[in-house]
């Protein structure tokens, strides 16, 4: 390659052309298990002073992309996405966002050092101190406080900021630091809201199958649904055109015109908040006009199990048939129990287990020993039938036929896929939209199946054969106490009462990792006020967050090219070692040094039993992935390491019916305060928001449906205060339907003032013909320093229902223009 | 001969400027400056559509960049041969050592805001550089552009821009080569310029 230099910045003509030559001629290198090599010791092509590594963004969108960083002279200069090989161009990864990374790393509003608030929270009056004195800081105040309240006085809070292996912290899922201390400490893990109506109820309740990314392609009708997945889910959109180019249909479920929904064959203009009268008046539809997969239905889903007077399975166990034990539950230990529910099998007219009759009825009553039995279709039918498309029309604000069209053609243009994101996520009565898809999928076949899902997050399969929940989670079991979990919708409550439902729970100290509630999680003015019944709140993050400056203690922490940790994907098809690219600025931590240096502080002495490179290997080195090449050495000297040859997944249902659940008699509330529910929780169900309903009579004051949006130029509160970012996208703007600032007198690029009875903030207007009349649409991201006045999450709801699902668009509001600054 | 050009999927292409920002730290370009940008076309604003029902709504995204004409009207005016046209690539280049700053070029192109000029000293957030080590350095006083990361192409490589797209909107190679990817692309699709009655021969191609 010397050839093509003759200085530095200077190309001849000669060099390029033999340097094109050579180059293709390499290009075409086979597919298969294809591997990157990106480690410290390998210099960048053509110059001896780059080095390249893989490492990702981590900004918190789920997508983890795998970014190749150059470092050049000890700086990170360049951070581009890692291409896929030949064959495989579709499952690029990488945004706007992730190349703007070495402005992220060295950005100004970066905290170094650890900081103790000497006035005020909030009035920006920090110390610099040193290591050791913001450790025993901040042990000591858990120390008095476990000691004079109880251990639940303590409580460590995270959300979904950091990812890694090592450093990560979500919730029994990942992070080796966090999950030995949260199973040691004995106190309170208050866990997010953000999103949790999906991850509880699709994940944890309904526990439905999900294919891979690339299985969009095979769909024939593709139902964008609370999904703008070209700013959110990029990686889905080129499958989804692939689908389109073979004549896919496409539609756009959204209060809002998105780019998404300019790339459909439909755009279905929905009330926000109204998503599930749509899926149960389209169920009622597709049972009406017999457009039913009864094959499906009674075959692979749990209509026709046959239920008591209690709402409860008929089980084998009732029938005198003990249960058996099934295989080791990896999270109790404890094996599962196999105790079949029962049906009518109507080859050979007798009640048996599901697992054996060979044609259940989806319908008729039934009795065992004097006990009336009726099946779940009959059941959840008969309670949902209500839901017409006649109801929807009227709830949804669309025309009728636009509803029959929408369900006519699912159920009948098949394979069809619900593409989803956490559009319908986002309200009170979010909850049942999944139970309520899961029905809609059963009834017409649409899950399980190639080109059929109702949510994308399929796993590839080899690795899961490095399996994230490892035992190295848990210390020795002599020093594991419990620990209470706490939504986190619920903590103003208890700050002011001192109160979870019915039991004591004094909640004195918080330490935030990987998270920023005050800007993320809905309802900020009642975790702001509630603040002062707290001793002291002490935040571990990069940044000066929203969160941060509220806080007693800041303590830095490493953004992931400063530290080395381990991550698979789920949207893409790859495991990666995330790897040291540059020495961490200031005195910045891991979040596993962070959590290593508090443990012996506050009691928890020998929690961590080797290094961090000692649990890298300990999670890498096991005999599976010794055979197929992925132990920790292996990804040393890889970075990346993917087997793009794999075939999309299908999902499968692996919950103990091993049928899809629409219906959870089991269900159990995420939020711990509710300890009974009512038998609407266990059926697909509809009930209007909280506060953004059509006729709630708070409309006249406030008339808008307020939406939060989630922009491709913000990883939720991530990436702000970016200069690159912010020379694109520009200032936060509300986004107003014409017609309606046209009648407020306001016009684009006005200051508007955007208010309700729990706040208000100030932002500049975007005009739009293509948002609903009654609907705005609030920034999200940009922190309070972005506002001339106030904060977008000022407005919304502070409620925990079961899931503890932050419920960013529950809320009305009113704009007008703003005649102050300027 | 070499022609390369750019081919742009409008069907596929999101506005996400991934394109623009690769561009922007590749070449280190001072704050205030883009090469590229996208755009909408839709409503007034940016990111909105026009319609006025739900069945008519309409809304693309645009990138845009010099062209590269192949008849460039900037080449005609530039007194001084600071901006000319590379024969052996079709890539219309920009001298920094020669430009004197007198922006007829800006004044000739038909494609606003594809060239700035720098009138201070480029400034950045940061202060070191980013991007490939081969980009000439920004000077005071100078028309730039983009230069279809010539850098880049002389290593055997592919703008900068084509590498993340996302979408797999944009494709790049040698027109003259029935075998190229462009030429693949434009082959049995619909595709427009911009501006075509100017004359000029734009050197992307946007499918449509």
């Amino acid at each position: 390659m010397e050839e093509i230099k003759e200085g530095k910045g200077t190309l001849t003509r000669r060099g390029f052309f033999k340097t094109t030559a050579a180059v293709a001629g390499a290009a075409a290198a086979g597919t298969g298990l294809v591997t990157m090599a990106a480690h410290a010791a390998s210099p960048t092509k053509g110059l001896p002073d780059e080095q390249s590594f893989v490492n990702t963004c981590r900004g918190n969108c789920g997508g983890k992309c795998v970014l190749v960083g150059k470092v050049r002279e000890g700086k990170l200069v360049q951070t581009r996405p890692y291409d896929p090989p030949e064959g495989f161009e579709r499952s690029r990864m990488g945004c706007v966002k992730g190349v703007t990374y070495p402005q992220r790393l060295y950005a100004p509003n970066r905290v170094l050092y650890p900081m103790i608030q000497r006035g005020e929270r909030g009035s920006d009056n920090w110390e610099r101190v040193s290591w050791d004195e913001a450790i025993s800081y901040v042990a000591d105040k858990i120390n008095k406080a476990q000691a004079e309240y109880g251990p639940q006085s303590f409580g460590l809070w995270h959300s979904y900021g950091s990812e890694g292996w090592l450093n990560g912290a979500y919730h029994q899922s990942t992070g080796v630091g966090y999950h030995r201390f949260l199973n040691t400490f004995g106190g309170s893990v208050i866990i997010p809201g953000g999103d949790q109506a999906q991850v509880y109820m699709g994940f944890s309740v309904v526990q439905h199958g999900t294919n891979s990314t690339a299985d969009y392609t095979n769909a024939k009708t593709l139902i964008a649904w609370g999904a703008n997945v070209t700013e959110t889910v990029r990686c889905s959109w080129p499958f989804i055109c692939d689908a389109r180019d073979k004549g896919a249909r496409i539609f756009a479920v959204d209060p809002r015109y998105t780019i998404t929904a300019s790339g459909a064959d439909t755009w279905i203009p929905v009330r926000s908040g109204t998503d599930g009268a749509l899926i149960l008046a389209m169920c009622n539809f597709i049972i009406d006009n017999d457009l039913m997969d009864k094959e499906f239905l009674a075959k692979k889903s749990v209509a026709p199990l046959l239920i008591k007077d209690d709402g409860q399975y008929l089980r084998m166990s009732d029938m005198g048939v003990p249960p058996t034990e099934g295989p080791l539950n990896p999270w109790t230990g404890k094996p599962t129990i196999i105790n079949p529910e029962v049906v009518f099998d109507q080859a050979t007219g007798e009640l048996t287990s599901q697992f054996v009759a060979q044609d259940p009825a989806l319908s008729g009553e039934y009795e065992y020993e004097g006990m009336r039995l009726r099946t779940v279709f009959d059941y959840v039918h008969d309670k949902t039938k209500q839901f017409t498309v006649e109801f929807a029309a009227k709830e949804c604000d669309i025309p009728a036929e636009q509803i029959e069209d929408l369900a006519r053609t699912y159920a009948t243009n098949t394979p069809s896929t619900i593409v989803m994101a956490q559009g319908m996520c986002h309200h009170v009565n979010s909850r049942h939209n999944y139970k309520d898809l899961a029905y809609l999928a059963s009834l017409t076949g649409n899950i399980d199946r190639k080109g059929s899902t109702i949510y994308l997050n399929k796993n590839h399969v080899n690795v899961e054969k490095t399996t994230l929940v490892t035992r190295e989670m848990y210390p020795d079991p002599s020093m594991m106490k419990p620990y209470t979990p706490v939504c986190s919708e619920r903590v103003p409550e208890i700050l002011e009462t001192g109160k979870l439902g019915q039991n004591d729970h004094p909640l004195k100290v918080i330490m935030i990792v990987s998270a920023n509630p005050f800007a993320s999680e809905s309802g900020r003015q009642r975790y702001l006020e509630t603040l002062k019944y707290l001793d002291c709140l002490v935040t571990v993050d990069c940044f000066m967050s929203d969160t941060a400056r509220y806080s007693d203690v800041v303590l830095p922490v490493g953004l992931s090219f400063e530290q080395e940790d381990f991550l698979q994907i789920s949207a893409h098809e790859v495991d990666f070692l995330m790897q040291k690219a540059v020495e961490p600025a200031g005195e910045v931590k891991s979040d596993f040094e962070i959590y290593n240096m508090l443990a012996p502080k506050i009691g928890l002495d020998g929690l961590y039993d080797k290094d961090a490179e000692g649990y890298l290997r300990a999670l890498l080195d096991n005999e599976e992935n010794k055979k197929i090449g992925r132990t920790y050495d292996d990804f040393k000297r890889e970075g990346c390491i993917a087997d793009w040859s794999e075939e999309p997944a299908i999902g499968t249902e692996n919950n103990a019916t091993r049928r899809v659940q629409f219906y959870v008699p089991h269900i159990v509330a995420r939020d711990i305060a509710y300890t009974e529910l009512p038998e609407e929780e266990k059926i697909p169900w509809y009930e209007h928001a909280m506060e953004a309903y059509q006729d709630n009579p708070l409309r006249e004051k406030y008339p808008f449906f307020g939406n939060s949006e989630h922009s491709n130029y913000t990883g939720h509160s991530m990436y702000n205060n970016i200069p690159w970012l912010h020379e694109i996208w520009g200032d936060p703007y509300v986004m107003i339907p014409a017609k309606a600032a046209a009648e407020r007198g306001i016009a684009e690029n006005d200051m508007v003032r955007v208010f309700n009875d729990r706040g208000e903030f100030v932002a500049r207007a975007r005009l739009t013909d293509g948002l609903r009349y009654d609907s705005i649409v609030i920034p999200h991201g940009p922190q309070q320093d972005a506002y001339p006045v106030g904060h977008p999450q000022d407005l919304t709801l502070c409620y925990s229902d079961l899931t503890g699902n932050s419920s960013y668009n529950d809320f009305l509001c009113e704009v007008e223009k703003w005649e102050g600054g300027e | 001969m070499t022609r390369y050009v750019m081919v742009i999927d409008t069907k596929r292409c999101v506005g996400c400027n991934n394109c623009s920002m690769t561009c922007k730290v590749e070449n280190n370009i001072p704050e205030g400056i883009w090469w590229s940008r996208s755009v909408t076309d839709g409503g007034e604003a940016e990111l909105t559509p026009r319609g006025d029902s739900p069945d008519n709504m309409y809304m693309r995204f645009l990138t845009l960049a010099c062209q590269h004409c192949e008849n460039p009207a900037c080449v005609k005016v530039c007194p001084v041969g600071a901006t000319y046209r590379d024969e052996a690539t079709g890539i219309v280049r920009q001298d920094y050592d020669k430009c004197i700053g007198c922006r007829m070029c800006m004044a000739a192109c038909p494609y606003t805001g594809v060239r700035s000029f720098n009138w201070e000293e480029p400034k950045y957030a940061m202060d070191f550089a980013t991007g490939d080590i081969d980009v000439p350095k920004h000077e005071k006083h100078v028309v730039e552009k983009c230069t279809f990361c010539y850098q880049r192409i002389a290593k055997g490589e592919v703008p900068a821009c084509m590498e993340l797209c996302p979408a797999r909107a944009r494709h790049w190679g040698d027109l003259d080569d029935p075998e190229s990817d462009v030429s693949k692309a434009l082959a049995g699709r619909e595709y427009a310029q911009l501006l075509p009655e100017m004359g000029t021969k734009p050197s992307v191609y946007y499918l449509v």
